[in-house]
């Protein structure tokens, strides 16, 4: 009887005592994150039977309960991924958010300003004052262009930091998740191991924070062991083994990194880079497709868009030196100023051919026609092909979609684009055409001189054929822009302009003074013009004059060009308004602002999407506490139970000493 | 039911988080003004921010350049009131010159008087204008426009400008000419004198409008100037067909008739002439002042109407991007006493424990 009542007593106090000692364990984890609460479960050991009576032998038995709703702890890690990549997404959308349209960094008041020194020019074409003016806005603008585009590429190498050190925890976290399962798999089939509960609270810890970074898939074996699965269903963790992640260049762009998987013990890697969504990795990759990438190309569509129209104006005018007018920005035509923005495959190329893609400004080829957009361009067969990745519309020379010019260039969307040494492209050879991307880092204004500003227009000479002329050639009269060449050489004679037997003879007919190609007098270029006191001639519709075809240049109608002369600057102020991009369908100031609605609009979904994850994961993690958290009240009451057991437990050894002791003086 | 002390405690932090963000916003809003910060605020309503400032702007730059024009009118409108006035007194002149009392010395004196109003015309001619540039030049605006012409025999004043007329922006399709050409107000006369074929020096670069060629024509390919080929040069198809003298050398002939010794009959006939000349000149002359008037009347309506859209903009600009005070200090308030509130919960809620009471 006495060695029951002692065993039972005894039992007792082993038991409050592990009560204590958890209740203390959950009170001290309880600012722990991510520490499931545990219980101290008993059960009555079984009575023994002595003959026909039951014995009680104590409530030893007790095992440590572990809180945790799996379901709803995949849930959390779920929640966690699509949280990441929103809130990585909207915190980067958010930084460019910030300045597109704020009011002392946006590209629109120093491009209006630029607009606005114009009209003084137009209201005092030679007030010089007014000029410098406007060169100094010019200038503020070009560097307002360099310095959005540096905040742009700026975070294009923070995306690839940001990529770098994901991946490099990804690997960590691999590691460690392969090691926590180890030891619980060991433990977990050890029959006389405690349960390894903080171990998979610690696991749960290192899943989540994995989830953080990339999308996963947990599958947990029998033996205790979370198998962790990324992308399409490539094995991250197995068991206690794991794969690594590496960031590599992309073949043709080292600004553009592909994330591969390394498989232990199997040869080459696979690129996962299109099948990585959610988490910061997710987040980050659609950052950089959805909105960097589109932003730098369509900033680089302004810029070329911007230089290429003034410039063209620029050069129809005549400036205060009585010049043809120069380029007033950077000339994108000159393949100087466009460098870098062609890579080759540097992987599977096996030619050395090189590129050279320049802005093309002719009428039929020019700014209206930039896309926003990057190319691929393949030869093969002895075929170029040229997709356009925007809308992958294939451009090929097999089909004839694809054009050439007399030089060999490719016209495509406004660009120029000029394949050197063909002979040594390789069959198979592919290219990556980033024209626009790195554009606007060279935007500048090609000219300080205010003199040079062409404000006034060019005179304007009209002609007609000689009705018994037999050719049907068309003649284009056109101010000369050699820089030799000035307004003064003009004069307010008409001409008589012969084509016989090959040579070419004019005749200024206020004096009769005779040019003639047959005598040197005149000169005619390799294009087939020449040039008559500042005027440059040539046939322009491609017949060949018939012999004794007479052209009558008619004497000016006007002689304007005099340094009053606004009409150029008129014409260049006009650029604000009209429709220069997409085909004519939007100007500068409409495109900056459809960039700023969009980028507004994906950083407002995002900033929503993150908002919802929150409250989602906040409502999740609620959940996971009131079935995981510690309670301290409750706590504080099992010290109290467990206290009140313990003395209890111990009161019975006395009492069932002095029975003992009363059993014994009654005996003796 | 179970609640953890974690999830107690958090949901108060999350509560005064909340809060505070929402105290900032309004503090933010009231600081600044505006409740559109950032584009993503509210992307449609930036793009029409941006498109109102747009607007605003450059209507602003059209009432500046309204102002520039109103100068240079009201400049020539000067120019042509002093011309016009010169011409009279010189009509009166011409019209004494005929008086048969008047013998050789009376005549003679009255042409030195014409000499002076012919220096008169010239200086107003040749205004310049505040920015140095010759009133009546065309885009020679550097070169005095009207002098004596060194090269030719007779005494005459040819025109050295060229008939482009200064166009301004002044509304998003209105092109404004800022002044006129003294072609057209001086040089394009039809003389009465019909012994004269040609005289004033700027008719011969006129071309031959009237005159159908029936052939292909070509011009120039510059698309620039295309934009102002309106400007319409008042060089006038009947150029061609009728005499044009210089008002000028209308003068410079009445003043030599009245100071030579032809005889009495030749005199009268050309101060005859230059009498129906006179007449032409001055109304050339009133013809300019009527546009420069029309001009300035369009430029006032065109001032006010930019003026309305103006205002039309700042208002739809400040509905959509300024904070509406009385809006935000509430909202403020609120959210200030939501915080207090939250913050009074915590710091109650977490001296709830048992352990107090142990």
């Amino acid at each position: 009887m006495a060695r029951e009542i002692y065993n039972l007593a005894s039992s007792g106090l082993i038991l409050a005592q592990r009560g204590l000692n958890i209740s203390s364990r959950n009170i001290s984890n309880v600012n722990v994150d991510g520490y499931s609460r545990q219980r101290l479960e008993t059960s009555g050991i079984p009575d023994i039977l002595e003959g026909n009576n039951k014995t009680g032998t104590g409530s030893v038995n007790g095992y440590i309960q572990r809180f945790n709703d799996n379901f709803i702890q995949s849930q959390i890690t779920a929640q966690h991924t699509q949280l990441q990549s929103a809130d990585t997404y909207h915190n980067l959308a958010s930084r460019i958010d910030n300045f597109i349209a704020d009011a002392d960094t946006n590209l629109l008041v120093p491009m209006t300003d630029v607009f606005s020194a114009m009209q003084n020019i137009v209201a005092d074409p030679t007030d010089s004052a007014a000029r410098i003016d406007m060169l100094d806005r010019a200038n503020v603008m070009a560097e307002r262009v360099g310095t959005l585009n540096d905040q742009l590429t700026t975070l294009r190498d923070q995306v690839n930091t940001e990529l770098a050190s994901d991946v490099d925890e990804i690997n960590l976290l691999a590691r460690n998740i392969a090691e926590v399962n180890s030891h619980i798999v060991e433990l977990q089939n050890n029959p006389n191991a405690e349960p390894p509960n903080d171990l998979l609270d610690q696991r749960d810890g290192f899943i989540t924070a994995l989830s953080e970074k990339i999308n996963v898939k947990v599958i947990n074996s029998d033996n205790g062991a979370s198998n962790v699965f990324i992308g399409y269903g490539q094995a991250l963790v197995s068991g206690d083994s794991y794969n690594r992640l590496a960031l590599e260049s992309s073949r043709h762009d080292e600004t553009d990194k592909h994330i591969l998987l390394i498989q232990e013990g199997q040869e080459g890697t696979l690129n996962l880079s299109t099948s990585l969504t959610g988490g910061s990795i997710g987040g980050l990759q659609k950052f950089k497709r959805e909105v960097l990438d589109p932003t730098l190309n369509r900033m680089g569509q302004m810029a070329a868009g911007f230089a290429l129209s003034f410039n063209s104006q620029q050069r129809a005018g005549i400036n205060l030196d009585g010049k043809a007018g120069e380029n007033i920005f950077t000339d994108y035509t000159n393949p100087a100023n466009t460098r870098e923005n062609w890579r080759a495959d540097t992987k599977k190329n096996t030619g050395s051919a090189t590129l050279e893609i320049t802005f093309d400004d002719s009428p039929e080829n020019n700014q209206k026609n930039l896309i926003p957009t990057d190319y691929e361009l393949q030869y093969s067969d002895g075929n170029y092909t040229i997709k356009r990745l925007s809308d992958s519309q294939v451009f090929s020379t097999a089909d004839e979609t694809l054009k050439r010019d007399d030089t060999g260039k490719f016209l495509l969307d406004g660009l120029k684009i000029r394949v050197l040494d063909e002979a040594t492209l390789g069959e198979g050879d592919s290219y990556l055409l980033m024209p626009l991307r790195r554009i606007a880092d060279e935007f500048r204004i090609a000219t300080t001189n205010p003199a040079k500003l062409a404000a006034a227009s060019q005179p304007q000479r009209e002609w007609r054929a000689d009705p018994a002329n037999v050719g049907l050639a068309q003649l284009q009269i056109s101010f000369d822009d050699s820089p030799a060449n000035s307004i003064s050489n003009l004069t307010a004679s008409d001409y008589d302009v012969r084509f016989d037997g090959g040579n070419i003879t004019v005749s200024r007919l206020s004096d009769d003074t005779v040019y003639s190609s047959a005598d040197g007098t005149l000169t005619v270029g390799e294009d087939g013009s020449f040039v008559v006191d500042g005027l440059k001639i040539k046939v322009a519709n491609g017949e060949i004059p018939a012999d004794g075809d007479v052209f009558h240049v008619l004497p000016p109608e006007s002689d304007f060009g005099g340094i009053a002369d606004n009409s150029n600057m008129i014409a260049l102020s006009q650029l604000q308004t009209e429709g220069i991009l997409d085909e004519g369908m939007y100007s500068f100031h409409q495109a900056y602002t459809q960039m700023v609605t969009s980028i507004g609009g994906k950083t407002r979904t995002a900033q929503v999407d993150t908002q919802a994850h929150e409250s989602f994961l906040a409502q999740l993690k609620n959940q996971r506490e009131n079935i995981s958290g510690v309670n301290l009240d409750e706590e504080a009451a099992n010290l109290l139970k467990y206290q009140q057991a313990y003395q209890a437990s111990a009161q019975i050894i006395p009492i069932a000493n002095a029975m003992f002791d009363t059993l014994l003086s009654a005996v003796r | 039911m179970r609640i953890s002390t974690t999830t107690l405690r958090e949901t108060g932090v999350d509560n005064m988080m909340f809060r505070q963000i929402q105290v900032n916003r309004s503090q933010e809003e009231m600081a600044s003004g505006l409740k559109l910060l950032k584009p993503s605020d509210d992307p449609a309503a930036m793009a029409s921010v941006l498109d109102f400032k747009a607007s605003i702007d450059l209507n602003t730059r059209y009432q500046t350049n309204i102002s520039a024009v109103q100068l240079r009118l009201n400049n020539e409108e000067t120019a042509l009131d002093s011309a016009s006035n010169i011409l009279f007194r010189v009509r009166e002149l011409a019209v004494t010159g005929l008086n048969a009392t008047y013998n050789r010395a009376d005549r003679e004196a009255i042409g030195r008087e014409v000499h002076e109003m012919t220096q008169a015309l010239l200086d107003v001619a040749n205004t310049k204008n505040d920015k140095g540039e010759y009133l009546f030049a065309g885009s020679r605006a550097e070169i005095k426009p009207f002098d004596f012409d060194p090269e030719s025999s007779e005494r005459t004043i040819t025109y050295r400008g060229d008939k482009y007329e200064r166009k301004i922006q002044v509304g998003p399709d209105i092109l404004m000419n800022a002044n006129h050409n003294g072609f057209s107000v001086f040089e394009d006369i039809v003389t009465a004198d019909t012994a004269v074929t040609t005289d004033t020096a700027a008719a011969s670069p006129t071309p031959v409008d009237g005159e159908s060629t029936g052939e292909e024509t070509g011009s120039t390919a510059g698309d620039a100037a295309t934009a102002t080929t309106t400007a319409a040069t008042s060089g006038g198809s009947d150029a061609s067909s009728k005499p044009l003298r210089s008002i000028f050398n209308t003068l410079l002939k009445l003043e030599d008739a009245l100071t030579g010794s032809l005889p009495e009959e030749e005199v009268n006939t050309i101060v005859g002439h230059a009498l129906q000349d006179l007449d032409s000149g001055l109304n050339s002359i009133s013809d300019a002042r009527v546009e420069v008037g029309a001009r300035l009347r369009t430029l006032d309506q065109q001032h006010d109407i930019l003026g309305k859209f103006i205002l039309d903009s700042q208002k739809n600009l400040s509905d959509l991007q300024d904070a509406d005070y009385a809006e935000a200090i509430s909202q403020f308030t609120l959210h200030q006493t939501a915080l207090q509130a939250s913050q009074q919960a915590y710091t109650r809620i977490q001296g709830l424990s048992l352990f107090n009471y142990l």
